[in-house]
């Protein structure tokens, strides 16, 4: 293919990543750039060409070793649902936007730290980048067609035409907010959306070589077995092995978490904790389907490729060989892509922490102080700017330099190395308050020197005496075989001793001397975390002095004035902070030193408002009680909260109960009012007719009519007298009841019979069809009673001569259900729920004649609860009154 | 002059004592058992006196009353109120009502032709 | 959304028995001569535990992540 070909395929694709990163930033919000998807996805982007292109090359010469680069993770990932939820929660507070600001920020906001850290991160990416810049460039010429490729001078050179390309994506879109800890939406679906790319055609390239180029994994592992040394590449060796396959491990399960990349896309990125939940198990599938054809594609390799091709680019070779020129372009496409992917997060996050934690802090703060807000941001864009493109310069150098003695794989574990130099103070300080920022410092300075001693020297001077004999002819001063273990290879060697010497460093100098109180605020806030989210502001201890109004004019030179209004009104508004207040406290500090930390990171943040405030030290003991006095402060509060919303829930039932008891109240007086009216009634109609009756001249006829009247009114108020007693009776369970088996159809009879004469003067029609004997358990008479009191209602609701009065009955498995249904006015919906109270008479009786005494039903109802049955009125019924009661069955 | 009293309670022992007493004195008297045929029975003889109860299925007392007011003629129309509820917050509402008194069950006829024939007289 | 402290724990100790079952001596119990499908003893062992306890973990986060 032609040169010209691909590089026009190259810059068409590059169109369609800024396209793509355009389009997200622009929809930063949406489901399709907000998903925890395109968190594990961006996380991917471990993969990179040493994963594309290395594992194939080591899995063809020396076997397994390549894995181990993808175990450490595999074991990360489930712990992260404790560390990394932490890391996250933390820097989120702190709006952390590096690894160098997060281990800095831990130990005091110590500026050297920071410095140091940002140091390790550049020793250990720029050789990495310049690894993909290798890939980049040897894979080119393995596609373009020209097999020796030998670059004559920078300017013909299309891998660094490429290198700028990327420089300037990156720069365009990675430095759009001056607040780097704030997400970059499009970068990261660019990301998401190559790792999908490299994934996909690696996958098919591994289809091709193993169902066409052979008969399927059995057939290449039987031709692959027959070659000598396949022992070797197959299985894992001896124990020996065992320590370089450990130590590799190990060095994936911190790279995961300490690559600046890592860092920034899984901490920095991260949009939303709960991604978390996808992303512990589909990070691991992800890297799972990148390894599964390795080993084949490595087998196959060996046995149709001659001997002396870089092995690592087989997958490009191997399609190249049968002449597929298209499956060729798409494994280079794959591989760009995670070249490209890596190359402009790893810049993107190295350009941060060489801006906010080497350049400013050391040299640019007071320059920024004098500024105005427009003139810092774009200050602090062009520092990042330049750092961005004098990496990837100094990344092309490094490649011209060196990369034609390293394969993919070692530069890929010198990194490694390096940054796992970060661990001690890294992880022992998320849960051990005493590390201190001088041990932490000591610890990784000491790492990295025999990180260069063993293992980068070697590179640098290869060959020279001490090489081979140790430093000062000392044996046990050999760089690749220190204190002469020699079955180690040197990145284990250099893994083993850095780290020890490193983390012994950090422990004793920290048992050795107790950090400073600002340090041990900052360690409390780490280990901590949990407890002091809710504390906030609070949790970080300062004593001095400090004007509002000089903490103001410095946040107005970053934040402008109109978003530093905007902070500071809500920070007053959430502390209760007067705005006339002059004086800053504690809680201002940090909240100001949080506000600059996104925009020019912590170490930078505290110096600058150091120079604004004079602060007093503190001893560490202070520091320790004023926040244990803040947690119980807080923790009172809260406590408060709980015990006043237990009261006004309290107050609320209270309430409620009232009301309850003042409707039950009201339902009485109403009751008692019936009764007095009803009673009323007879007495005087009683008395009108005794005093009538005084007249001697009344014809007798009349006489007799008037003392049947007084006779009926007595009989009325005996009745009505025997209902009341009756019914508190009944409430009282005070009547005993004569239960027995009985035929219901008997009773029911009974009852209809009583009532005859008044249906039949009114013309109204009693129906019931006594089908079957059913048998009940119960009292007779009290059946009677309640049969009586529902017929006689009806009687009432119904239209004389219109009138149907239905008794229905229905067997159940354990009760009798007796309904009577008639076609009168029915009950009202409202009255529903209420016609059984015994002080209940409907609404619009009140004033009305009522119909009946008000408790006739309530009888009823405690009648039928004494049978152990129940008694409602149907509310489905439409054509006039249903009311049902249930008795039991006789066995 | 000829007395006409109107008795309207649905108590038919009530209106019987009330009808022979008021007889006696020489009353013409009308019975009405609900405020509907209470309103028919008013307009057709436009008594002096009405005798009104206030519980009574159909209409009651207090909506009767208040029809009775719109009629021009009977607006002058002398009525008592005669009703078991005997609460002060009854009485008067009965009163604002305009009725002309409020007589609580149970009465003694005696008193109750004394008040009508004060009122008349 | 959270998930209990027990339930992390699960993770956690899957992380742990991860580490020690891909670490001698344990790997070397299974560098065996046969292979299945092409894949060799070790091959089989790293994916099927790979493949096992990314089926673990999302069974765990599925059930007690709320």
């Amino acid at each position: 293919m032609s040169n010209y070909v691909l590089i026009l395929i190259i810059i068409t694709y590059l169109a369609l990543l800024f396209f793509l990163a355009y389009w997200a930033e622009k929809q930063h919000k949406g489901k399709w750039v907000n998903n925890p998807y395109i968190y594990v996805l961006s996380l991917a982007i471990y993969c990179t060409a040493w994963t594309y292109y290395g594992s194939v090359g080591i899995a063809s010469k020396s076997g397994i070793s390549f894995l181990a680069i993808y175990l450490g993770p595999v074991i990360a990932l489930p712990l992260w649902i404790v560390l990394m939820r932490k890391i996250i929660r933390i820097s989120k507070q702190h709006k952390i936007s590096s690894i160098a600001d997060f281990v800095s920020l831990r130990y005091g906001n110590n500026r050297l730290l920071g410095a140091l850290v940002t140091l390790a991160c550049l020793l250990a990416v720029i050789p990495y980048v310049s690894l993909q810049l290798k890939a980049v460039s040897e894979t080119f010429a393995l596609v373009s067609g020209k097999n020796s490729y030998v670059s004559t001078g920078i300017w013909d050179d299309s891998t660094f035409y490429i290198a700028l390309l990327i420089a300037i994506f990156v720069a365009f879109f990675g430095t759009q907010s001056t607040d780097a800890s704030k997400g970059k939406r499009g970068i990261m679906a660019t990301i998401a959306f190559e790792s999908v790319l490299k994934l996909v055609f690696f996958l098919l390239i591994g289809i091709f070589v193993v169902y066409f180029l052979f008969d399927g994994t059995a057939d290449i592992y039987q031709k692959a077995s027959r070659t000598e040394n396949f022992k070797q590449l197959s299985s894992f060796g001896g124990l020996e092995n065992g320590f370089d396959w450990m130590f590799t491990i190990c060095l994936s399960f911190f790279a995961i978490f300490l690559l600046p990349r890592q860092f920034h896309v899984a901490v920095v990125e991260n949009q939303d904790v709960n991604h978390l939940k996808k992303a512990i198990w589909l990070f691991p599938l992800y890297l799972l389907l990148f390894n599964i054809f390795v080993i084949f594609i490595a087998w196959a390799g060996n046995l149709s490729l001659p001997a002396t091709v870089n092995h690592d680019y087989y997958s490009l070779l191997l399609p190249l060989q049968q002449g597929n020129t298209f499956l060729a372009l798409l494994v280079f496409m794959g591989g760009f892509s995670a070249v490209i992917s890596m190359i402009v997060v790893s810049t993107l996050a190295l350009s941060t922490m060489v801006s906010n934690n080497v350049i400013i802090p050391y040299g640019f703060t007071k320059k920024l102080v004098e500024g105005n807000p427009e003139e810092n941001a774009k200050s602090i864009k062009t520092i990042r700017r330049i750092a961005i493109f004098l990496l990837i310069i100094v990344a092309y150098f490094f490649y011209i330099q060196f990369s034609n003695q390293l394969s993919l794989y070692s530069i890929g574990l010198i990194s490694f190395v390096i940054i796992a130099q970060l661990a001690p103070s890294f992880f022992l300080g998320l849960f051990w308050r005493r590390g201190t920022a001088f041990a932490a410092k000591v610890g990784i300075v000491i790492g990295l020197s025999i990180v260069i001693y063993t293992l980068l020297l070697p590179i640098v001077a290869p060959g020279s005496e001490f090489m081979e004999k140790g430093l000062f002819e000392l044996w046990w001063l050999k760089p690749s075989q220190l204190f002469g273990l020699d079955y180690l290879t040197p990145e284990s060697n250099a893994f083993l001793w850095s780290l020890s010497f490193n983390s012994l460093a950090f422990v004793g100098l920290s048992l050795l001397n107790k950090g400073n109180y600002r340090e041990r605020n900052y360690a409390e806030m780490f280990v901590h975390d949990e407890n002091y989210e809710n504390l906030q502001e609070g949790a970080f201890i300062w004593k001095g002095e400090a004007y509002v109004a000089d903490i103001k004019r410095l946040l107005n030179r970053f934040l402008g004035e109109q978003r530093t209004q905007r902070a500071l009104a809500l920070f007053n508004k959430k502390y209760n902070i007067s705005d006339q207040e002059e004086k800053a406290d504690s809680r201002l500090i940090n909240f100001s030193e949080k506000l600059l930390t996104g925009s020019i990171g912590s170490a930078s943040a505290k110096i600058l408002l150091a120079s604004v405030s004079k602060e007093k030290p503190i001893s560490l003991v202070e520091v320790l009680n004023i926040l244990e006095e803040n947690k119980e402060t807080k923790a009172n509060n809260r406590l408060l909260i709980e015990k006043s919303e237990e009261l006004s829930q309290m107050a609320t039932k209270l309430r409620e109960a009232n009301e309850e008891l003042r409707l039950q109240d009201k339902l009485k007086d109403e009751f008692l009012d019936t009764v007095a009216h009803e009673l009323k009634t007879p007495i005087t109609s009683i008395k009108a007719a005794s005093e009538v009756l005084e007249d001697e001249d009344m014809p007798g006829a009349l006489r007799q009519q008037f003392l049947e009247n007084i006779s009926k009114d007595t009989d009325r108020l005996a009745k009505l007298i025997h209902n009341i007693l009756d019914l508190e009776k009944l409430s009282s369970n005070r009547t005993e009841l004569d239960i027995q088996a009985r035929k219901i159809n008997a009773t029911i009879t009974k009852a209809i019979d009583g009532i005859e004469h008044l249906a039949a003067k009114r013309g109204i029609q009693v129906e019931f069809g006594a089908s079957e004997y059913l048998n009940g358990l119960y009292d007779e008479d009290r059946i009677i009673q309640v049969l009586t009191n529902l017929l006689s209602n009806s009687l009432k609701f119904t239209d004389k001569e219109r009138g149907i009065i239905k008794i229905l009955l229905e067997e159940k498995e354990e009760e009798i259900a007796i309904a009577i249904e008639d076609n009168g006015r029915g009950i009202p919906m409202e009255d529903h729920n209420y016609i059984f109270e015994k002080f209940y008479q409907s609404k619009n009786q009140n004033t009305k004649k009522p119909q009946g005494s008000g408790f006739g039903l309530a009888i009823c109802k405690r009648i039928v609860e004494s049978h152990n049955g129940s008694i409602w009125a149907d509310q489905e019924f439409q054509d006039g009154a249903r009311l049902v009661f249930t008795i039991p069955k006789a066995k | 002059m000829n007395k006409k009293i109107l008795i309207v309670d649905d108590e038919p022992s009530i209106v019987m004592s009330l009808e022979y007493a008021f007889k006696k004195k020489d009353f013409e008297v009308f019975i009405a058992r609900d405020g509907t045929e209470a309103l028919e029975i008013a307009a057709a003889e436009v008594p002096n006196v009405i005798l009104l109860d206030i519980m009574m299925p159909k209409m009651d007392g207090y909506e009767t009353l208040k029809e009775l007011r719109k009629n021009k003629v009977l607006k002058r129309t002398k009525v008592i109120f005669l009703s078991a509820k005997n609460k002060l917050a009854d009485v008067e509402r009965g009163l604002k009502l305009g009725a002309d008194s409020y007589v609580t069950k149970p009465f003694s006829i005696k008193k109750v032709i004394t008040d009508v024939e004060k009122m008349i007289a | 959304m959270k998930m209990k402290k027990r339930h992390q724990q699960k993770l956690v100790v899957l992380g742990i028995v991860l580490f020690f079952i891909w670490n001698v001596p344990f790997v070397s119990i299974f560098d065996g001569d046969f292979q299945v499908l092409g894949f060799p003893a070790f091959y089989i062992f790293i994916f099927l535990s790979w493949l096992f306890s990314i089926i673990i973990a999302y069974t765990i986060l599925k059930k007690f992540y709320e």
